[in-house]
């Protein structure tokens, strides 16, 4: 578990293996383009667009059919909406 | 953009931001002080320090012949009866430190007791390409305390 979600006060929560979070991403590619804000943050490892973010993985969980990866991605969705003004994506 | 893509898109984020602007609003906002002070301290994994966590840790399982774990598992690769934490120190990070929050600590050493298994940290340093060994996983700096540096031979003794 290399990588973690840290805001505005610190530590939020794990996030992922590297290996989980690079099958994640990749995964996640498959449905939403480069320009939308989950795609981004996984890109530059930061946003301040947590509820974007938020609702482009709601949109593309039911989407993806490996139940591990659904489940990464619930846990990120989780950390995000606990974040304070800033998400990063941390090791 | 095609009639499909954009009945999809309004589903995401595009979708939003496309609402927001049309009306004028979704302005961003500046970040507190705090905010920036966070993003000085917690350095944001991009792309390209993700492509290279996971070349340390594809290096680190082909040594080691460990299996890589996918989803949230607390550990990034398991051999046997150990789990392994890889850490990766970038190029041009000045500090020698990698950190392990207490919180994950405590999550890995729940997992690793419930499992009966023996926690390892192994450091890739990208700026000298050295790979550095610690029995147990904590916060290091490296070159002090139980961290030590290992050649390849010495780190697959480690993992026979």
């Amino acid at each position: 578990m290399s990588f973690y979600l840290a805001d505005r006060n610190g530590y939020v929560g794990d996030l992922a293996s590297i290996n989980g979070f690079m099958q994640m991403k990749k995964s996640c590619g498959n449905f939403l383009s480069p320009s939308t804000s989950l795609m981004r943050f996984l890109d530059e490892g930061e946003t301040t667009e947590m509820l974007n973010v938020i609702q482009d993985i709601k949109f593309v969980i039911p989407r993806i059919s490996e139940a591990s990866i659904r489940s990464t991605l619930g846990d990120l969705k989780d950390s995000l909406s606990k974040a304070k003004e800033i998400a990063i994506v941390t090791q | 953009m095609n009639l499909a893509s954009t009945i999809e898109a309004y589903g995401t984020s595009q979708g939003a931001e496309h609402a927001w602007d049309t009306r004028g609003r979704g302005r961003k906002e500046q970040l507190s002080n705090k905010a920036q002070r966070a993003r000085a301290a917690y350095v944001p994994c991009t792309a390209e320090k993700q492509r290279l966590a996971d070349e340390s840790e594809k290096l680190i399982s082909a040594i080691i012949h460990g299996q890589r774990t996918a989803d949230n598992a607390p550990f990034d690769i398991i051999k046997g009866k150990n789990g392994i934490e890889v850490k990766t120190i970038f190029p041009g990070v000045k500090n020698d430190k990698i950190t392990i929050h207490p919180e994950s600590r405590m999550r890995k050493e729940e997992f690793a007791r419930k499992n009966k298994i023996e926690m390892h940290t192994v450091v890739v340093d990208r700026r000298t390409n050295e790979i550095h060994y610690a029995p147990g996983v904590k916060s290091y700096r490296l070159g002090i305390g139980r961290i030590k540096k290992v050649s390849v031979k010495e780190l697959t003794e480690i993992f026979k």
